[in-house]
């Protein structure tokens, strides 16, 4: 009798649009907001963890509105000529609801993870237990729906729960005892116990689905599902509360290749080949006794490398982060890295100034050397003009003006420098010229016009060499 | 309009207030955090969050301000339906506004050097309420049961969810401070007529 009334709401619920349109909704998101990111297991695993909650906020609804449906207008009286009691609508509802949240949340992870994979270089390592915390945790909120419509049969008992949960998880309350412990930041190597995280999580389904029976009397068996599963809960949040979540970065990977070296830390070894295919061609370009002071690939800890900015680095090594691109969104990092290596072995500055001037860039206009960095660049990517950053002051929102921030970091140049750059990559011999005057190129007191007549290019209207009327000041690069 | 004056009373006596008073519960007494922390960035985006999951919550328990429990056997009575309703979606507008006013003014006594945009804040959460108003009425039509408030939470959650991952000048997110806020702002005043217009026919008579 009851596997037949769970199999009755398991189809009903499977013809809900509720959930289905949640499961929709959590692929489609996630989906627009990693297809041109490379995924890193690691985090991922995380992520898809959290959209899927989604689904679990339409669970809980959809459980509440089956567990509350016998209190509607006319139920009561219907259900009262049935064989089979609350207790046992309510166990079918448990299950039911459950298995339907967890093949919901099991499709839409299977979704995720195949768009995730689509033309992925992937770095890290896939963590299953974290993918099922997140399943088990759309399993919970279809549990928890069934307590709270068999205690608080009001059907703003859910949107109150999901109000609460949300808010918990955007201000980082409860820690670990959260369904789903979210990641904000970027950690290099996430080490969590995610498959006890899984036993707690399955011990909240047990306790929340005996939370609901126990609506209906202390029964032994209600009482002892309760008990186990609070002390399994208990026991694991115990056991896990000392471990560390993030492990500090683990020495790095090195690794040779051609004229460059590479470092990338564990888990992020494919990417060397990437960052290969943007360094490579620069590093091509050059005349052979600049190649062997070449600056090292080093990958740093942190996000997206077109936002990151960069303090002077002693070494001077180029430092790709722990992002990259992948479906088209691999062009602007290819572009940044190879701009930042250029910069780099011409010798501009490396990172924001911070002299007497307002602006934080420096200007790189009329120096040769910016026409042979962006040259350099422009063998891997077509080179661009610096972004105009707006400065506002945050509490008075006045607009100050604007600073200049090209690929190469805070190194500001003009449309006429872009131009040079690009007739010397159209016109054939300019890796002669480049080669045969290298120092004197590289020197940053070798004024444009000093190395036209060198590379062979005529001069072009001096209104190229305007920066926007609102830029800031700045100081010339050194 | 005099009716209507007179219905107030007796219709404010059959509303089922929990919801409501259970989402002032929530979120007054979360608003008292704001600024727990000492640094403004922080606080700000906690603040802006509440605000807006806070009109989010007030618009979900507005909607059981439109369920009538008598709804099979009021179809006679000599007022109209959608005077009916209509007092009633006027009364959880304002037992909401007073709500989210009341969430603003703790959060803003609680943060007194961070500069919370009052009409933009406001602007988004009028529109939250009124649309979630607006799902539950249309829904009330064919299903006029405690339930069918549901929709209003589940559409306002769908539309944050789906509007959440729009970047920049397209997001309706933005936060205070960021360029493109009185833009986006316009935005929503613009639409804020639509979820009203909707509401009142939705509220219209059966037949």
């Amino acid at each position: 009798m009851r596997t037949a009334l769970a199999l009755f709401e398991v189809r009903r619920l499977l013809r809900s649009p509720l959930l289905w349109a949640a499961a929709a909704l959590a692929v489609t998101w996630r989906a627009t907001m990693t297809w041109q990111m490379m995924p890193n297991w690691s985090l991922e695993a995380v992520h898809t963890a959290t959209a899927t909650l989604i689904v679990g906020a339409a669970a809980l609804v959809a459980a509440n509105l089956v567990t509350t449906r016998d209190r509607r207008d006319g139920i009561r009286e219907a259900l009262a000529a049935l064989p089979v009691r609350a207790p046992a609508r309510t166990s079918a509802a448990v299950v039911a609801t459950c298995a339907v949240a967890v093949l919901g949340a099991t499709a839409a992870t299977l979704l995720l993870l195949a768009t995730l994979s689509v033309d992925a270089v992937p770095a890290g390592r896939l963590d299953v237990y974290e993918l099922c915390g997140g399943v088990a945790a759309v399993a919970l909120a279809a549990a928890l729906g069934v307590a709270l419509g068999r205690w608080i049969p009001h059907p703003m008992a859910p949107l109150v729960a999901i109000f609460l949960l949300g808010m918990a998880m955007i201000v980082g309350a409860g820690g670990r005892l959260l369904p789903v412990v979210f990641v904000w930041d970027m950690p290099v190597h996430l080490s969590r116990p995610s498959g006890l995280h899984v036993v707690y999580v399955c011990a909240l389904v047990v306790l929340a689905g005996a939370a609901a029976l126990l609506r209906y009397g202390p029964r032994p068996a209600r009482v002892t599902a309760a008990v186990t599963a609070l002390a399994v809960a208990a026991g694991v949040t115990t056991a896990t509360a000392g471990e560390a979540q993030d492990v500090p970065a683990a020495t790095q990977h090195c690794e040779r290749r051609g004229d460059l070296t590479y470092c990338a830390f564990p888990g992020y070894e494919p990417w060397i080949a990437l960052w290969a295919g943007a360094v490579e061609p620069v590093a091509r370009a050059l005349p052979p006794a600049a190649r062997a002071h070449l600056p090292q690939i080093r990958q740093r800890a942190g996000g997206d490398m077109e936002f990151y900015l960069p303090q002077a680095d002693a070494d001077r090594s180029v430092r790709p982060g722990q992002t990259w691109g992948r479906n088209g969104g691999e062009t602007a990092y290819r572009r940044t890295l190879a701009a930042r290596t250029a910069a780099a072995i011409t010798g501009l500055p490396w990172g924001g100034r911070n002299s007497q001037v307002d602006s934080l860039s420096c200007d790189a206009r009329d120096q040769a050397r910016t026409v042979v960095a962006l040259w350099l660049a422009g063998h891997t990517a077509a080179q661009r003009l610096p972004v105009d950053v707006e400065i506002i002051r945050k509490f008075g929102n006045r607009r100050v003006g604007t600073m200049g921030r090209s690929d190469m970091g805070w190194v500001d140049y003009s449309a006429a420098e872009l131009e040079y750059s690009r007739h010397l990559l159209a016109r054939p011999g300019a890796r002669q010229a480049v080669w045969e005057h290298w120092d004197r190129l590289l020197d940053p007191r070798t004024t444009v016009r000093q190395a036209l007549p060198l590379l062979g290019l005529r001069p072009l209207p001096a209104t190229y060499s305007a920066l926007p009327a609102d830029r800031m000041r700045e100081e010339a690069c050194p | 309009m005099r009716v209507a004056r007179l219905m107030l009373r007796p219709l404010a006596r059959t509303i089922d207030w929990t919801p409501l008073a259970v989402s002032a519960l929530l979120t007054v007494p979360l608003a008292l955090f704001a600024g727990a922390g000492a640094d403004p960035g922080p606080a700000l985006y906690y603040a802006v969050v509440l605000l807006r999951l806070s009109a989010i919550l007030i618009g979900a328990a507005a909607g059981f301000v439109l369920v009538d429990p008598l709804a099979a056997g009021t179809g006679p009575v000599p007022v109209p339906r959608w005077l009916r309703q209509g007092v009633r979606a006027l009364l959880g507008v304002a037992a909401g506004t007073l709500i989210w006013a009341c969430v603003f003014t703790v959060v803003r006594s609680r943060l007194p050097g961070v500069p919370l945009p009052l009409a933009g804040l406001a602007a988004e959460a009028g529109v939250c309420l009124a649309l979630a108003l607006a799902c539950t009425a249309s829904t009330l039509r064919r299903y006029p049961d405690r339930p069918a408030a549901l929709v209003g939470a589940v559409v306002l959650s769908g539309v944050l969810a789906a509007t959440l991952f729009l970047r920049g000048d397209a997001s309706p997110w933005i936060m205070p401070g960021e360029p493109g806020w009185e833009e986006v702002h316009r935005v929503w005043l613009a639409v804020s007529p639509l979820p009203v217009i909707w509401l009142a026919v939705a509220n219209r008579d059966l037949r």
